[in-house]
């Protein structure tokens, strides 16, 4: 099980994130991003992955 | 042709859209070898930081890359750095290049573009462009001993460059060849609004003005003359006056170009004329229009390599792109030119056609930016 960790200081509402994993990640009412579920089973781990490293402000990670 | 599991995807150009066509290919099921070509020594970067974190960091930053040596393992892409490619032969499905043929069953051109410069300005020391990284380092060294510096462009690169500097305490003016600024990126409102960013940080913005000359010494630039007749003092330019698609290298290939913007012309599956060959990122001209941004080029790159892979996608995401300036968060979503402007409330411009909301300037207005781009998104 990984934990993603969103930084909402650094996001810029781009929505690379969203795009790429909308069950994971939502940019909200107020134009930052939102972690919808935090914690993420192997077998998404790959493509959560991918959308955490498009972020192109490193406001997300990935831990574990 | 090669046997379909050996079959060969070579992607010219290493920058965001070459990356995503390489992760839209292995995404689609390519398994064959993809071999990633750059004609840079670094590894894949990205280059939004380059005009904003790297020229106000504290210490120097390193290159921003797109993806860790890790993750580009477990897509098996071989990068190739610091090769050029000269010549595309779409009969032989060759790419020539500084490191020998390279042969492909399918192609996507990524080169991205080349920064404009000015006659007679190129060679002269801390004058700069800023494309690449190698261009931040060198500009962030001109900023750190510069106290007046001259920028040449209005844009979204001149801009974030005039903020960097003016962040660092130095004399600011932006020189602008037209009477209005981001003409072709915004509507006169939203310019207006924006170009006051400017004004209210005490950059001096000059328009309908060009530079007719620059004198030097052996330090580098003195002072940078007009052609209003004004001469400034300046310890440094930097040029933010557009990129041209870089397609020298398919000059005579039957890979047709676009002749208002001269890039690679191709339809929305990023499919050119030429079998087994597609396009993406600064370089595409996807239905007349380059997008020239961050968001369409890694969107494009993604579909051309998950096309070249056999799916059918389509590029369809909404315009958008993000800037800061003096501190203010500066957002551009869907179309922001041809269409009736309100100030809707304080820093959101809105654009209408018709009756329909099509597009917004945000500047500090993250939240509607938002839901507007939702909006548009599901209309597609």
């Amino acid at each position: 099980m990984s934990v993603i960790e969103a930084d909402k200081t650094v996001c810029e509402g781009i929505g690379m994130c969203e795009t790429q994993a909308d069950t994971y990640f939502q940019i909200g009412d107020d134009g930052l991003v939102e972690v919808l579920v935090d914690e993420v089973p192997e077998s998404d781990r790959g493509y959560v992955r991918a959308a955490v490293d498009s972020c192109p402000v490193s406001a997300l990670r990935l831990q574990g | 042709m090669s046997s379909f599991q050996n079959r060969h995807l070579l992607v010219v150009g290493a920058g965001l859209a070459g990356l995503r066509a390489v992760e839209g290919a292995r995404g689609a099921g390519w398994s064959g070898p993809i071999t990633i070509v750059g004609d840079e020594p670094h590894p894949p970067y990205d280059r939004p930081p380059l005009s904003k974190a790297a020229l106000s960091s504290e210490e120097e930053p390193g290159v921003p890359v797109l993806r860790s040596s890790e993750v580009l393992e477990e897509l098996r892409v071989q990068h190739l750095s610091g090769v050029m490619a000269h010549g595309l032969d779409t009969e032989r499905r060759t790419v020539t290049t500084s490191a020998g043929d390279l042969g492909y069953d399918a192609l996507v051109i990524a080169t991205g573009s080349t920064a404009r410069t000015l006659p007679g300005l190129t060679a002269l020391p801390s004058v700069h462009v800023l494309r690449r990284y190698d261009d931040a380092l060198a500009v962030r060294v001109s900023l750190a001993r510069a106290r007046h510096v001259v920028v040449v462009g209005a844009g979204f690169i001149g801009s974030e460059i005039a903020s960097a500097a003016r962040a660092r305490g130095i004399e600011v003016t932006v020189v602008e060849a037209s009477g209005r600024p981001l003409e072709r990126a915004v509507g006169p409102l939203g310019a207006a609004r924006l170009m006051q960013l400017h004004a209210d940080a005490g950059v001096r913005l000059l328009t309908r003005t060009t530079v007719s000359g620059v004198r030097t010494s052996d330090r580098g630039v003195e002072k940078v003359e007009l052609s209003t007749g004004e001469t400034l003092a300046a310890d440094a330019v930097v040029l933010g006056i557009g990129a041209r698609p870089a397609t020298a290298w398919l000059a005579g290939s039957g890979v047709a170009l676009d002749d208002r913007t001269g890039g690679v012309l191709c339809d929305r599956r990023l499919a050119t004329g030429a079998p087994g060959v597609w396009a993406a990122g600064d370089v595409a001209c996807v239905d007349g229009e380059r997008s020239e941004h961050w968001t369409a080029a890694g969107e494009q790159g993604r579909v051309a390599g998950a096309n070249a892979a056999g799916a059918g996608d389509v590029f369809a995401s909404v315009p958008f792109a993000w800037s800061t300036w003096h501190g203010r968060r500066i957002q551009v979503v869907g179309e922001t030119t041809a269409a009736e402007e309100e100030e809707r409330e304080d820093g959101f411009i809105l654009y209408r056609r018709d009756g329909s909301e099509v597009g917004a300037v945000g500047i500090d207005s993250p939240g509607p930016i938002a839901r507007l781009r939702r909006a548009l998104a599901g209309r597609r």
